[in-house]
């Protein structure tokens, strides 16, 4: 929905005149969504994203598009639009999805008896959205039956609810996005930051925008007519890009960090609630387990934010009053994101909506700037419909959406992983692990392979990821470092957090993209203490052995000194 | 009293790593009786063969601010001893070049002293580095020999000439022998070679290469794979007639396999009584003529009951300290996960001995927290790396107790930083008995 006021200029803007007819800021899956949309409206889009696809909110998130169940009793809206975007991202990349049944335990009390009725009416309700998302309906448990389903289950249960949600990768949901935009002929720019939004000093309109490829320090203007913030919780600053005050694009930003686990500790994910009663999760994913999240106000760097011993603290506590087993489970990783949900003033994190909102600031004197604020991961689509709606209307396009009725790359067909594995002569999880990523372009890694066999080789053993994969990365999906790499593959998010696969991966990095080989070591350094960061907030007794003897083998291996973390940009040449 | 008639002073080593073994030499000197008790090697077994005082980044990093060259600081005399009794090491001299090694990884480092079987580059000056390719996860020669190249041209040394830059090269020399080499893990392809016919079967590949390119001069840089019990590279150089080495790999063991081979091999000629156990305490006797001052307690045998103490059991990596974080006490109903490597339990007043995890600043009343000093970066030493036990310099961390190696705070986790701090705790300790006992036995 827009802002309203004022109406949209009634003129049509000319199209041809500039560069592109829109930029778009922002390399999440808001900004990947509206680039995929206007592109396939026919709009020249350019797209431009800081760090690189899925580093903010949209690949640190719970990865589920999950209908919100959270939201019906305050905001149902945002439930159905949810339950009914999540049935469209199914549609469009099957490949990308996987079921993940929930246990919601009852913990006895005074209130259990009323509180379990209550939400076995509350997800009767749930049960009328569930077939927009292909999810099956709830069911009421006894505590027998939750500890079946859950041997790990403890403590005192008077029976519980179970209910379905779907889990996906976010970071290959934007990827996808990206590449399929690309491929209608956006132009996407990742590593590249927006330095200002220029507008007519006379209208306020917006004309161009500079950039700088952080990365090497080269600068560029590219003239449009209409900027389209996508940032996320940065979108305060790059409105500020342009002139304009930064509250109006004002939002409310929420940390919320996540626990990755060396396995998936259950089958189920089960819900479990905080010492302050906020409701959090034991989440089975991909090949692990996850923990979150937390909702707290942030105001610190969003280009840094990680998560802290306390918040990992304060989740670990709260799963163990339901299951004791994870004090003595190994954390691997931990992760955070920055939520950009609507402003208000008051209400706790928890409560604000989740409801999403396109900010026109023709409103603030700065016609063809426009702001996306708040959304989440399950509902992208439809806000980027909205979005590319209010374009289509300014330049008077008269074409409609149809992002929910075309494949997203790879998701045309199924491809069989056994018989790939069996084709490429490779581990069949390997295989298994790349169709669930690529869907049928698993076939162009394929391809790789039988033109260079030696590409088949494994690079990080714990996925595992192959040689190809990585290459294909690098050359398909820019990918421009580890770190982009391990959001596109997974490599390294492992047990062993990259110390056998990030100096292999640097080598083929720097290799592809034709850099010397010392900016391969560099960024496998950087991203071994980047992984060992999100670690250290979360080290058991043993882990820290373990840490301890990664740092030793790092220094004797790649050497540390030399290393200064927050000198990324202007180190590579031009 | 003439010393002959004093009773010999007897100290316990715990640990037998590169600090244990460096008390063992020192105590040994010093005059004492010396009880070696441990239960396994730690950190020193993951070591990767090449040995540093300084950590060599650190090093290499002043030297180029500095523009000085790379030249081999003194050494210790005791160090020196000590590593060479274990003969496993090339050692240079003071003031002569420092040797310079390949990582796997295709890094350039170099190292105050290293495993034979490593292949020192400036052996291979003026020479083709010829680099086979293996099927192998983690061994790329082609990735290897491009980096490799790029890290010498910007050692910004001459290139041309018998002492300038090798000349790295990839070369499709077969070096594994069966299908199933290509999948097992770098120690055990290191093991094989410890079989003679093995060994002359890869040194009738090389010599074939070699053969191949006629007068070229060349050397041959392999991965961690020369021998698991001894180094081979010295007997394959000889065969060979150019000079054949392993690249370092941190992860491999290899390297640590023939240190612990080394190892048993001197506890065997020195005087020392060796106790496959672990130590569970040390409880401190009230002072008497006759009696020790100290018992070690052993698990699952009779305490060792001893003047003196050097305990090198480890930092982190070898278990001799433990971390606990506060994440594990907020999640835990009850106190009983609380557990300690080492305890020392003093049984009289006036015995306060301070051993445990210390991790100086970044202590909080919770426990350490790691958030941003876990790891190190740049010139910063990670927290994780600085763990342990406050000591003077000597070692000393309460009378007649002592720590070396990585289990004392503030210091270095290197080789021989380790080695070194050892030495000092096994003569201090020593020295610190014998006066004792001597003070007590004169009227």
């Amino acid at each position: 929905m827009s802002d309203g006021t004022p109406p949209p200029s009634s003129r049509a803007v000319p199209r041809g005149a500039a560069d592109v007819d829109v930029v778009i800021i922002g390399g999440g899956v808001n900004g990947v969504g509206v680039a995929r949309d206007a592109s396939m409206r026919g709009l020249k889009v350019a797209l431009f994203e800081r760090n690189d696809l899925a580093f903010g909110a949209s690949g640190n998130s719970s990865g589920m598009i999950h209908g919100g169940p959270r939201y019906l009793a305050y905001d149902p809206a945002v439930t159905e639009t949810s339950c009914r975007d999540s049935g469209h991202i199914q549609a469009i990349a099957p490949h990308l999805l996987f079921r993940i049944p929930f246990l919601v335990p009852v913990e006895r009390s005074a209130r259990a008896k009323v509180m379990l009725t209550l939400m076995d009416a509350f997800f009767q309700a749930y049960d009328e959205y569930q077939p927009l998302k292909r999810g099956k309906p709830h069911a009421r448990l006894t505590p027998e039956e939750l500890r079946q389903l859950e041997p790990g289950l403890r403590g005192d249960m008077v029976g519980g609810i179970s209910f379905d949600e779907w889990g996906i990768d976010g970071a290959r949901l934007c990827t996808a996005n990206a590449i399929d935009a690309r491929e209608r002929g956006a132009k996407i720019f990742v590593g590249t930051t927006i330095d200002s939004i220029e507008r007519r000093e006379d209208t306020g309109e917006v004309v161009a925008v500079r950039y700088r490829d952080l990365r090497n320090g080269r600068t560029g203007r590219m003239t449009t007519s209409s900027v389209v913030n996508a940032t996320g919780a940065w979108a305060p600053i790059t409105a500020s890009l342009s002139g304009l005050e930064s509250h109006r694009a004002r939002l409310r930003p929420g940390k919320g960090i996540h626990i990755a686990f060396d396995r998936r500790l259950t089958n189920y994910a089960i819900a479990a609630r905080t010492i302050d009663d906020r409701q959090i999760f034991l989440e089975p994913w991909q090949n692990m387990s996850i923990v979150g999240t937390t909702d707290d106000d942030f105001y610190g760097d969003l280009d840094d934010c990680t998560a802290t011993s306390e918040e990992v603290r304060y989740l670990i506590q709260g799963i163990a009053r339901v299951f004791p087993a994870i004090r003595s489970s190994r954390i691997i990783h931990t992760y955070a994101g920055v939520r950009p949900t609507l402003f208000a003033y008051g209400p706790l994190e928890d409560a604000l909506s989740r409801e999403h909102q396109v900010i026109d600031h023709a409103a603030h004197g700065a016609p063809g700037l426009y702001s996306m604020i708040g959304g989440k991961l399950a509902s992208y689509r439809l806000f980027a419909e909205e979005m590319a709606d209010v374009l289509s209307q300014r330049f008077r396009l008269g074409a409609t959406c149809s992002t929910h009725k075309s494949f997203l790359p790879g998701g045309d067909r199924t491809v069989d992983p056994f018989q790939l594995a069996t084709r490429l002569e490779i581990d069949a999880v390997a295989a298994r692990r790349i169709v669930y990523r690529h869907g049928s372009r698993a076939e162009r890694i394929e391809e790789r392979i039988h033109e260079r066999p030696r590409e088949a080789s494994v690079v990080c053993p714990c996925e595992p990821v192959l040689e190809a994969e990585v290459r294909h990365a690098v050359a398909e999906e820019m990918a421009r470092s580890v770190d982009d790499v391990s959001r596109r593959t997974r490599l390294g998010l492992g047990a062993c957090g990259g110390m056998r696969c990030a100096a292999r991966c640097g080598q083929i990095v720097a290799e592809e993209r034709g850099l010397p080989p010392r900016f391969g070591r560099e960024m496998a350094l950087r991203f071994l203490v980047r992984r060992a960061r999100t670690r250290a907030v979360g080290l058991g007794p043993d882990q820290a052995r373990q840490e301890a003897l990664a740092i030793a083998t790092v220094r004797a291996e790649l050497g540390v000194a030399d290393l200064q973390l927050d000198s990324q940009s202007e180190s590579e040449p031009r | 009293m003439s010393p002959s008639s004093r009773r010999r002073v007897r100290v316990v080593v715990v640990g037998s790593g590169f600090a244990g073994l460096g008390a063992t030499q020192c105590a040994l000197d010093a005059g004492a009786e010396v009880t070696l008790i441990s239960a396994g090697i730690g950190a020193s077994s993951f070591y990767a063969g090449a040995l540093d005082d300084e950590p060599w980044d650190v090093l290499e990093r002043a030297a180029a601010t500095l523009r000085a060259p790379l030249v081999a600081p003194s050494i210790d005399p005791d160090m020196l001893k000590i590593t060479r009794s274990l003969d496993l090491f090339s050692i240079p001299d003071e003031g002569a070049m420092l040797p310079r090694l390949a990582t796997t990884a295709g890094v350039l480092r170099s190292a105050r002293a290293h495993d034979r079987a490593l292949l020192d580059l400036n052996r291979a000056r003026g020479r083709a580095v010829l680099v086979p390719r293996a099927d192998r996860a983690g061994w790329d020669a082609d990735s290897m020999v491009r980096c490799l190249r790029e890290a010498w041209s910007s050692t910004g040394e001459p290139s041309e000439g018998p002492s300038g830059a090798p000349s790295f090269e990839a070369v499709s020399t077969p070096v594994l022998r069966f299908d199933e080499e290509r999948d097992i893990v770098d120690a055990d392809l290191a093991a094989r070679h410890d079989d003679p016919s093995r060994l002359a079967w890869l040194s009738d590949r090389l010599s074939e290469e070699i053969a191949r390119r006629g007068a070229e001069r060349v050397a041959i840089l392999l991965g961690p794979w020369l021998g698991a019990a001894r180094s081979r590279a010295d007997e394959l150089s000889d065969r060979l007639g150019v000079p054949v080495g392993e690249s370092l790999a941190a992860t491999a063991a290899t390297a640590g396999l023939r240190f612990e081979a080394a190892r048993t091999e001197l506890l065997r000629t020195l005087d020392v009584r060796t106790i496959e156990r672990r130590a569970t305490s040390i409880t401190a006797q009230a002072p008497g003529l006759e009696r020790r001052r100290f018992v070690v307690d052993l698990e699952g045998a009779e305490g060792i009951p001893c003047d003196a103490v050097v305990i090198t059991s480890g930092g982190l990596v070898g278990g001799g300290l433990r971390f606990e974080p506060a994440e594990h006490a907020a999640a835990a109903e009850g106190a009983d996960h609380v557990r300690t490597a080492l305890v020392v339990r003093p049984r009289f007043e006036g015995a306060r001995l301070s051993l445990g995890l210390d991790i100086g600043p970044a202590s909080s009343t919770h426990g350490p927290v790691l958030d941003d000093r876990g790891w190190p970066t740049g010139a910063t030493d990670g927290a994780l790396e600085r763990a342990g036990v406050l000591v003077g310099d000597d070692g000393r961390a309460a009378p007649f107790l002592y720590a070396a190696g990585d289990l004392a705070f503030g210091r270095r986790r290197t080789v021989l930083s380790a080695v070194r701090s050892g030495a000092a705790a096994g003569w201090a300790a020593t020295r610190a008995a014998l006066a004792a006992v001597a003070s007590v036995s004169t009227p």
